[in-house]
């Protein structure tokens, strides 16, 4: 990956986090990836990267709240880890 | 993690919102009959408007509510689809709806095949529901505190629609014989506390913190406070059976731990992050101030039993559904419709294209504004106070009608322009070209 961009979208009232997320990866390129932490996992935001060809990981999980990382997928390759 | 979850998997918007829409209907006809009837509605729980008003209240108002949003948050919490969400959800919801009035129209005419009817409807639609819900929440890969509460709330309401059940058909088999007092009770208390409270705990673990910006509920309160609830309701209905004693224990032990529930919220609530004025809020303190109230009350009619005023019971009943159960309804609803809304304009952009990059969905907020919410919230905390001063003096409970119908008209108008915003907003983006387009 060429770069990795980090955003901390905790503490933001919904659907602020997952606007946020969706508006950065927007503007993502193909060799970037996105750090983002929140403050619990959303889950209604997986379907969404999935639809719009992003991979995901959940690196760590706790009742601080979650850190994600989302990548551009290439054609054809399905889901999160 | 979650990798299976897609699209398909969340129910159309129409699934939800369809019991959502209908709840202030049944709402406003209580208030009606509360209107037409007046005291008498006070007088006696087993006075036709009061079982006709109550039921109303119950199954269509926060059945309606808590059907709606378990159809909608199963894929999300338990990451499984419900079956046919279309066909379950519709059959669930127009035997819900049929079932409540006709309950509602045989407590008022004396009917007694209506009671039948009735109950063969309620009955097929608690079964579907649960069979529906039950079977994704048995089936949750990795089950969270959440849905392991909201199993146990399934089965409260099982266990309240069965005895629900075999009252109504004692209405309307003449041949049929009940302990209708104790079973009547046990019947509420399952209800009330088994159903509604449980999920109303369930429920709040995962929405005050997400919605309202607070820290998380302790880990043990979720962990053990729906099976708890569960175990001492199995308690007290086997002592008021005979069976084993401590029947007061038990209630006391119950009212503690929703007085812990209470304090625990109003306390999350008091150290929230975010100081932005939001009005479902004090819908939230208020049912949790009713709550602490309605278990103080509960616990002293408890310890002091032979205290001879009958309007108290009355008084707690009041606070428990109306200032508790139907605060945190609104304070939920006025939530979950905007995040709805924002939700499936956002997964219907993503289905679409893309690159239809640059457009925003509507955010909350301007999905429905805080303005006409402020106003219910005067109609409700005034509905709720004007109702419990009418135990004393008769003649405001009509005042208290009006005003509770004045507050389900706003909430209609709320929720409908929260539907009007998405039935706009998805004929834009389905006109949206290839280019950006902001909004």
């Amino acid at each position: 990956m060429a770069g990795e961009i980090a955003i901390d979208v905790r503490g933001l009232e919904p659907c602020e986090p997952m606007e946020r997320i969706l508006t950065r990866l927007d503007t993502l390129g193909a060799d970037q990836q996105l750090r983002a932490l929140i403050d619990r996992e959303p889950l209604p935001l997986y379907p969404m990267l999935e639809q719009r060809g992003f991979g995901w990981k959940v690196l760590a999980m706790d009742d601080d709240g979650c850190e994600l990382l989302i990548w551009p997928r290439p054609q054809g390759r399905s889901g999160g880890t | 993690m979650n990798g299976a979850l897609s699209l398909e998997q969340a129910p159309p918007i129409s699934v939800p919102l369809r019991f959502f829409l209908t709840l202030p209907a049944f709402g406003a006809l209580a208030a009606f009959i509360l209107l037409w009837a007046g005291a008498d509605a006070l007088a006696s729980r087993w006075h036709p408007a009061t079982l006709a008003i109550s039921h109303l209240v119950m199954l269509g108002m926060f059945c309606m509510v808590m059907f709606g949003a378990m159809f909608q948050m199963l894929p999300v919490l338990a990451g499984v689809r419900a079956p046919w969400p279309r066909l379950t959800g519709g059959s669930c919801h127009v035997l819900l709806t049929g079932g409540t009035l006709l309950l509602a129209i045989a407590f008022l005419s004396g009917a007694t095949a209506l009671f039948v009817v009735a109950a063969a409807m309620l009955g097929l639609a608690v079964a579907v529901f649960a069979g529906v819900i039950g079977n994704g929440l048995l089936r949750a890969p990795q089950p969270a505190a959440s849905v392991r509460g909201m199993r146990w709330a399934l089965l409260g309401l099982v266990v309240t629609a069965i005895a629900g059940i075999t009252l109504a058909l004692g209405y309307g088999l003449p041949g049929m014989t009940l302990l209708r007092h104790p079973l009547t009770d046990l019947h509420l208390a399952w209800g009330l506390v088994g159903w509604v409270a449980a999920l109303i705990v369930v429920v709040a673990f995962q929405v005050v913190p997400m919605f309202q910006m607070t820290e998380p509920y302790p880990h043990r309160l979720r962990r053990w406070l729906a099976p708890s609830l569960f175990v001492l309701l199995t308690w007290l209905s086997l002592a008021v059976s005979g069976l084993v004693p401590g029947s007061a224990a038990a209630t006391l032990a119950l009212a503690t731990l929703l007085a812990a529930f209470a304090l625990q919220t109003l306390l999350l609530l008091a150290r929230r992050r975010r100081r932005v004025r939001d009005t479902s809020l004090y819908f939230w303190r208020f049912g949790m101030l009713s709550l602490s109230l309605s278990t103080l009350l509960f616990g002293l009619l408890q310890l002091f039993p032979t205290r001879p005023d009958s309007r108290l019971p009355l008084a707690l009943a009041v606070l428990f559904v109306a200032g508790f159960g139907l605060s945190i309804v609104f304070a939920m609803l006025y939530k979950i419709v905007p995040f709805l809304v924002w939700l499936h304009l956002q997964q219907r952009l993503a289905a679409r294209s893309v690159a239809v990059r640059g457009y925003r969905a509507p955010a909350m907020r301007a999905v429905l504004s805080d303005a006409p919410v402020r106003r219910h919230l005067a109609l409700h905390l005034a509905a709720v106070a004007l109702l419990l001063g009418s135990l004393w003096l008769p003649l405001l409970v009509r005042i208290s009608a009006a005003l509770w119908l004045a507050g389900l008209v706003l909430l209609a108008g709320n929720l409908a322009g929260a539907m009007r915003c998405y039935i706009k907003q998805s004929r834009r983006i389905d006109q949206l070209g290839d280019g950006p387009v902001c909004d």
